[in-house]
C-alpha cells in the first residue's frame, strides 16, 4: 500500500489540484459579476421602458388605468408634486434615479417564488408628478443559482477526478520506483546481474532508469576488472617474490663474493617487480582518463620517426632490419609521451618476438577517417585465437614466456589506444604481426594545416 | 653543495642524507613541509629535494610558495613511480627536475650534480670542445683533431647532450629524457647501444677514449686527466 503523505506525485496533484480549485472560483466569481452587470443593464432598461410608457398613457389616461396593467412583477406608485400618493402601491417613494428595496416593503413577497427577493425602482417625473416603477430583480438572483450550483457541481467533479488521477500516477510511479528500489537492493546486496526494468516507453523514468544501467554496467565492468586485476598481481608477483626470498635466503651463509652475486642479482628481481608495479599503475592511471585534460595536438609522422630511430640500432643487432613509411605532419590530438611509449612498446615488441632475419615495418598515413599508424613484422604472429587476449593483463603466450618482460606491455598500448579512442587492432601480416592504431581525426587539424 | 632534503619518510630520507653526505654535501633534513619552507626561505641552499607528499604542507603547494617567494633553489621533485600527472604538474609549479621513487642513488645524485650547475640558458655556448673533440651547434660539425668526424642527428644529439655535461654523470634516464624526449623507460638497451655507436665514431679510431661508461649507472664525456686541458671557453 502506498503511504499517501509521503508520495511525491500525490502531493504535487493535491497542490495542482488546490491552485485549479482557486483558479476556477476566481473565474466564476468574475463571470457572476459580468454577467450580473449586463442582466441588471437590462432589467433597467426594460424598466425604463415600461415607466416612459405609463408616462405617455397618463397624459389621456387615468392613473388607475395605467398603473394597474402592470404585470405581475412589477409595482408602480404615482405621486403628486409634493411627495403624497395619488394611486398604487404603497410601499414606494418619490424620488428620482435608482433605488433597489426589499421585496417584503411593496408586497411582492406574498409570491413564494419571490422571498428574499430584491426590487429594483426607477423614479422618474412625469409634469409635476412623481412617477416610481419597479421590478423583481428575480432575474438575477436566477442567473447567480445556476451559475452557483453549475460551479459546485463542477468544482466537485474536477476535484474527485483530479484525485483520483493523482492516486492513480502516484500508484503507478510508485510501483515502477518499487521496482527499481528493489533491483538496485538486490545488486547492492551483490547480485550484479540485477538492472533496472524499463517500461519501455522512453519516457524520463525510462531514460533515468537506462542512464543507471549503463553506470551498473560500468561499474560491473569495473569490479570485474579490479578483482581480476589484484588476483592476477598477487599472483604474478607472488613468484618473483617467492624466487627474490629464496636468493636472499641463499645469501646467508655463502662467501663474502658469492653474497654479493647473489644480492645483486636479487636487486635485479626486486626491479623487475617494482617494473611491473609501474606499469600496473601506469595502466591504471591513463583508464582513469585524467591525461585527457592534457591532449595536445601531436605530430605523431615526428613520434614514430623518433621511435624508429631509436630502436634502429637494436633491430640490427638482433639481425632485423626496420623500415618506415611514414607520411609527413600527421597531426591527432593527444600525449605525446603516452603515444611514444605505445609505439616503443610496439616496436621493442616485435623487436623481441620476430626473431632474427625478421622486417619490422612502421608505417603511417592519414585518410578522410582518421590517421592510421602500423607496426608490422614478419616473425611467428599472434595465433587469431590469442589477438584479444594478449591485451589483456599479465597475458603472455606460452611461447614467450621464457623472455623477460612484466605481461603488461601490450595492455598498456591498449590503455594508450582507449585514451585515445584509437582503435587497436592486432591482425595477420602474413606472415607475421601487424598491429593497427587508426586514431580519429584530430578536430584542430583544419586549423593547424591552414597555418 | 649545501642540500636541502624534505623527505617525511625516514628510512628514505636516512638512505638519501648518508650518501649524500658521503659524496661530501652538506645536508638539511626536514620531514614536515612547513619547517622545509621556513629552512628553504631562510637558508640558502645549492639545490632542495623536495617529496611530493609531506605532512604539513604538501611538496607541489610548497614548490608553489617557494617560487612565488622568489626562492631561485634548483628543486628536484620526488614523485611517486607512475605518477605521471605528479610530473607535469611537479614541473608545472616551478620544480627544475623530477624523479620517480624508488630510485637508485646515483641517479639521484646525477640529476642533483647537473640542477645545481645549469648554465644560465641564454649563455648556451655554441661551439663546444672537450679534448680534441670540437662541436659547432650552429653549422652541426664535428671535428676531432683534424679529422671532421659525420655523426647522425640523433648521435649529435647524443654527444651534444654529454658535451655539454662534460665531466658529469649522465644516466641512462637522463640521456633518455633528453636525447629522445623518452619519459618511460624501455625494456631495451637503447642507449648503449647508441652509445656504443658514437664510440665507433668519436673514439675508436682515436688513442684517447673521452666517453666513459660508469657501469650500472651511466655516461661521462671527458678529457682524460693525463691529457692537456684546453683553454675553458
Amino acid at each position: 500500500m502506498i503511504a499517501l503523505h509521503r508520495s511525491g506525485a500525490v502531493r504535487i496533484a493535491l497542490l495542482f489540484l488546490g491552485l485549479f480549485a482557486c483558479t476556477v472560483v476566481a473565474a466564476f466569481a468574475l463571470t457572476y459579476t459580468l454577467v450580473r452587470q449586463e442582466i441588471v443593464d437590462h432589467l433597467r432598461l426594460n424598466i425604463v421602458a415600461g415607466a416612459d410608457a405609463m408616462a405617455a398613457r397618463l397624459a389621456s389616461e387615468p392613473p388607475e388605468e395605467v398603473l394597474s396593467s402592470s404585470s405581475r412583477q412589477r409595482v408602480a406608485a404615482l405621486f403628486d408634486a409634493d411627495g403624497k400618493l395619488i394611486y398604487g402601491e404603497r410601499g414606494l417613494s418619490p424620488f428620482v434615479g435608482w433605488q433597489e428595496i426589499p421585496a417584503d416593503s411593496v408586497g411582492l413577497q406574498e409570491e413564494p417564488e419571490y422571498r428574499s427577493m430584491t426590487v429594483m425602482v426607477y423614479g422618474r417625473r412625469v409634469g409635476q408628478l412623481y412617477l416610481s416603477v419597479g421590478e423583481g430583480m428575480d432575474i438575477v438572483e436566477d442567473s447567480r443559482e445556476a451559475l452557483t450550483s453549475g460551479l459546485l457541481w463542477s468544482l466537485a467533479f474536477v476535484l474527485m477526478a483530479g484525485l483520483a488521477g493523482a492516486l492513480v500516477i502516484a500508484w503507478r510511479i510508485d510501483r515502477r520506483l518499487g521496482r527499481t528500489e528493489v533491483a538496485l537492493n538486490a545488486y547492492a546486496s551483490g547480485d550484479m546481474t540485477r538492472r533496472l526494468p524499463l517500461a519501455g516507453s522512453g519516457d524520463e523514468l525510462d531514460r533515468v532508469s537506462a542512464s543507471v544501467n549503463t553506470v551498473l554496467d560500468r561499474l560491473t565492468g569495473l569490479i570485474e576488472t579490479t578483482r581480476q586485476i589484484t588476483t592476477d598481481a598477487a599472483h604474478d608477483l607472488k613468484t618473483p617474490m617467492t624466487r627474490l626470498l629464496h636468493r636472499l635466503a641463499e645469501a646467508e651463509g655463502t662467501s663474502a663474493a658469492e653474497s654479493k652475486m647473489v644480492l645483486r642479482s636479487a636487486a635485479a628481481e626486486a626491479k623487475q617487480i617494482i617494473a611491473t608495479f609501474d606499469a600496473l599503475l601506469r595502466i591504471a592511471e591513463i583508464e582513469a582518463g585524467a591525461r585527457r585534460a592534457r591532449f595536445d595536438l601531436v605530430d605523431l609522422s615526428e613520434v614514430i620517426e623518433t621511435v624508429a630511430d631509436a630502436y634502429g640500432p637494436e633491430a640490427e643487432q638482433a639481425g632485423q632490419r626496420l623500415e618506415t613509411k611514414i607520411g609527413s605532419g600527421l597531426l591527432i590530438t593527444g600525449d605525446r609521451d603516452l603515444l611514444t611509449q605505445a609505439f616503443a612498446d610496439l616496436v621493442e615488441n616485435a623487436i623481441r618476438h620476430a626473431g632474427a632475419g625478421a622486417v619490422i615495418s612502421l608505417m603511417a598515413t592519414s585518410h578522410d577517417a582518421g590517421v592510421e599508424a602500423m607496426v608490422c613484422d614478419t616473425g611467428p604472429g599472434v595465433p587469431a585465437a590469442d589477438r584479444e587476449r594478449v591485451l589483456k593483463r599479465f597475458v603472455r603466450l606460452e611461447a614467450s614466456r621464457s623472455t623477460p618482460g612484466t605481461g603488461l606491455g601490450l595492455t598498456l598500448v591498449k590503455a594508450i589506444a582507449d585514451l585515445h579512442n584509437a582503435r587497436l587492432e592486432l591482425g595477420d601480416n602474413h606472415p607475421g604481426l601487424r598491429v593497427t592504431l587508426a586514431f580519429p581525426q584530430a578536430p584542430a587539424m583544419a586549423k593547424s594545416a591552414a597555418a | 653543495m649545501k642540500i636541502l632534503l624534505v623527505e617525511d619518510d625516514l628510512p628514505t630520507a636516512a638512505f638519501v642524507e648518508k650518501g649524500l653526505r658521503q659524496a661530501g654535501h652538506e645536508v638539511d633534513h626536514s620531514g614536515d613541509g612547513r619547517e622545509g619552507l621556513v629552512l628553504a626561505t631562510t637558508v640558502t641552499y645549492d639545490a632542495a629535494v623536495i617529496d611530493r607528499m609531506l605532512p604539513g604542507l604538501d611538496g607541489m603547494a610548497l614548490v608553489k610558495t617557494l617560487r612565488s617567494a622568489g626562492v631561485k633553489t634548483p628543486i628536484l621533485f620526488l614523485t611517486a613511480r607512475g605518477g605521471i600527472d605528479d610530473r607535469v604538474e611537479g614541473l608545472e609549479a616551478g620544480a627544475d627536475d623530477y624523479l620517480g621513487k624508488p630510485f637508485a642513488f646515483s641517479e639521484l645524485v646525477a640529476r642533483l650534480n647537473a640542477l645545481a650547475r645549469r648554465p644560465p640558458i641564454a649563455g648556451e655556448a655554441t661551439v663546444l670542445q672537450v679534448a680534441d673533440l670540437v662541436m659547432d651547434v650552429v653549422a652541426r660539425k664535428v671535428r676531432r683533431g683534424d679529422q671532421v668526424i659525420d655523426l647522425m642527428p640523433r648521435e649529435f644529439k647524443l654527444l651534444e647532450v654529454l658535451m655539454r655535461n662534460r665531466g658529469r654523470l649522465m644516466t641512462r634516464t637522463m640521456l633518455l629524457e633528453r636525447v629522445w624526449d623518452f619519459r618511460f623507460d624501455p625494456k631495451s638497451s637503447i642507449v648503449e647501444t647508441h652509445v656504443s655507436r658514437l664510440r665507433a665514431k668519436v673514439d675508436r679510431p682515436f688513442d684517447v677514449p673521452l666517453i666513459r661508461t660508469e657501469r650500472g649507472m651511466g655516461y661521462i664525456l671527458d678529457a682524460p686527466p693525463s691529457a692537456d686541458r684546453p683553454r675553458k671557453r
